[in-house]
Parts: C-alpha cells; sequence; structure tokens
C-alpha cells in the first residue's frame, strides 16, 4: 500500500496522466480508502480551474512588421560590423590620411619611373559595389570625392578581398 | 519551416503569424507586463531567423520554439533579479489586469473574477521562476513532461517535482478559496 506523502508526491503527475499505468493504478487505489489524500486531490484538480481565470492578450497590429525591423537591423549591424573589421581597422585618422598621401605619391613616382603601364590598371570598386556585397544601403552615399568613398575605393579592390 | 531556412521572407511572416499569440501569452503569464513580454516574443522570432540554418527540418517545429522562448524569458528574469528588480505578475505600471467583461456575468460578478485573477497571479509570483515556467507550458500550453524536460533543458524526473512543488505552494496559497 502506498503512503500518503508518496501518494502526494506523485499526485501532480496522476493528474496531469504522467504516470505510468501500475502507479497509476495504484495512486487511484489509495486515493478510494483515504479521504485526506482524496480531498488533496481534489483540491488540486480545482486549483487547475482558478488558473483558467482568463489572462489572454493579443499582440499588437506592428508586431510582425516590428519583427522583420528587427531582422533588418541586427543584419544590417552584422554586416557593417564585418565591413568594419575587414576596412576600417584601428588607426588614427591623421595615419589614414598619410597612407592615403603615400599611396599616391608612391603610384605617381612608379609611374613617372617606369614610363607608361602596359597592363591595364586594377579596377577599383566603388562604394556601390560594397553595399551591394554586404546587403547594405549604409555606403551608397559614399561617392569618390567623400573621404568614405575614398577608403572604400582605396581598401577594396574589385576583386573583393580587402587589403 | 522548411522555406524559411531558405530565407524565404513570406514563410517567416507565416510562422510569426501562426505563433505570436502563442509566444506573447507564455512571456506575459511568465513575466505579467504586456511590453515586456511582446519584446521578449519578438526577439523569440528574431532569434528563431538568426539560428534558422541550425534547425533540422525533420524535427518539430514547436519544442524549438518553446526551448528559444523560454530561455528568453528565464534570462529575463535573472536580469531582472540582477538589478534588484522583482516580479510583476500583477503588473504594477499597468494597474490590476482588466479582464474582458462576460457577457453573461453581472458587474459583481465581474469584480469578483477580477479579484480571483489578482490572486491567482500573487499565487503565481511566489513560485520559482522555473516552477512557475513549468506550470505556464503545461497548463496554458498542455505539454506533456518530456515536451516541457527538452523546452526547459532539463530531465522529465526534474519537471515532475517543479511541478509537483509549483502545485503544493498554489494549494497552501489558494487554500481559501479551494475551500470555498
Amino acid at each position: 500500500m502506498s503512503t500518503c506523502k508518496a501518494v502526494r508526491q506523485q499526485m501532480s503527475a496522476y493528474i496531469d496522466g504522467e504516470l505510468p499505468e501500475a502507479r497509476t493504478v495504484a495512486v487511484r487505489a489509495h486515493l478510494s480508502s483515504c479521504d485526506e489524500c482524496a480531498q488533496y486531490h481534489d483540491g488540486l484538480v480545482a486549483l487547475g480551474g482558478f488558473l483558467d481565470v482568463p489572462t489572454t492578450v493579443q499582440t499588437g497590429d506592428d508586431f510582425i512588421a516590428d519583427v522583420l525591423a528587427r531582422v533588418q537591423e541586427r543584419e544590417d549591424e552584422s554586416a557593417l560590423a564585418r565591413l568594419r573589421r575587414a576596412v576600417w581597422r584601428p588607426m588614427p585618422g591623421w595615419a589614414a590620411a598619410a597612407a592615403i598621401a603615400l599611396a599616391v605619391a608612391l603610384g605617381s613616382g612608379l609611374a613617372w619611373v617606369s614610363g607608361p603601364d602596359p597592363t591595364p590598371a586594377p579596377q577599383m570598386a566603388d562604394a556601390g559595389v560594397v553595399s551591394q556585397e554586404f546587403g547594405l544601403d549604409a555606403f551608397k552615399p559614399l561617392t569618390e570625392d567623400t573621404v568614405g568613398g575614398a577608403y572604400v575605393q582605396i581598401a577594396w579592390p574589385q576583386d573583393g578581398e580587402a587589403r | 519551416m522548411a522555406r524559411v531556412i531558405e530565407g524565404d521572407e513570406d514563410a517567416f511572416v507565416a510562422l510569426i503569424d501562426m505563433y505570436r499569440d502563442r509566444a506573447v501569452n507564455i512571456a506575459y503569464r511568465y513575466i505579467g507586463e504586456r511590453a515586456s513580454a511582446e519584446d521578449i516574443a519578438q526577439e523569440a522570432f528574431v532569434r528563431i531567423y538568426e539560428t534558422r540554418e541550425r534547425f533540422d527540418p525533420s524535427q518539430h517545429f514547436s519544442p524549438w520554439f518553446y526551448r528559444i522562448l523560454t530561455n528568453l524569458c528565464l534570462d529575463h528574469l535573472r536580469r531582472e533579479d540582477r538589478r534588484g528588480g522583482h516580479l510583476r505578475l500583477v503588473s504594477d505600471d499597468e494597474g490590476p489586469q482588466q479582464l474582458p467583461a462576460s457577457e453573461t456575468a453581472s458587474p459583481a460578478e465581474h469584480v469578483e473574477r477580477q479579484e480571483l485573477s489578482a490572486r491567482v497571479q500573487s499565487a503565481l509570483k511566489s513560485l520559482s521562476d522555473r516552477q512557475r515556467m513549468a506550470l505556464v507550458l503545461q497548463h496554458y500550453e498542455a505539454l506533456s513532461y518530456d515536451e516541457i524536460a527538452e523546452a526547459m533543458g532539463c530531465s522529465r524526473g526534474t519537471v515532475d517535482g517543479l511541478l509537483s512543488r509549483a502545485r503544493a505552494t498554489l494549494r497552501d496559497r489558494l487554500s481559501e478559496l479551494l475551500e470555498k
């Protein structure tokens, strides 16, 4: 015969129909012969009725649009972070400007020493191409005559490999 | 879900539409505050989309959904606890929860239902986070113990213990009502 304590420990699973058959039979037999445990059982069953007091809330009209906006925002952040890691290495502004100036000077100097270069100049990506590659609109406004656009062009050759 | 994995936005929208009320209600019953519940539900769908490629299409979607949502709810309450906040099952900032008026209930009966709801919510508040989550998933979502165990990342025996203790606590807290 099951003890009252053991039966009460199994009561929740018994009510939920989660006890194995043999234990279900044992608990049922105990309840038929023990008024206190039967009362305990009835109390737990009644509890379910109290929990059924309606608490339903409905989502707002903008719920789906808000989720999609969050997804887009995360994707933009992610693409931007990747681009930053690839292009915008930690470098003070003056150092970046100096690097650009040096690159231009070296390029001009080499061209002067070696004369006309028979090979075509490497094509550089523009901000639009980079934007497209990253699925991001943030760089489209960067034109060649802006500092940002110049960085993109220098740091992102069209073959897609960042310096 | 297979179409969502491929990045089909229409399929993702359909998925959100199918599960959004369920998600918000689970979070609301668990946290007790509507704005946070909606925020958590939205975040759950974002996580589902972000991690969609990790989902095995041969499996059912629901357990995965419940797991993501459950973890977000538990994380939310842990953060609240760290910030020294307290649980608000009857939302403190929104006032007592307004239940929809029943067509057949008299005003007096409606008030009585409101009071009953507040007492039940207060009793739920006294449960531990995990006991409450197990109860929400079992009672309102009608999940089996195995499904709850999967959602909460614990064993079936643990779920049994959580529900057993939760009901015993609620029974003590609501004994006056039960004796009526």
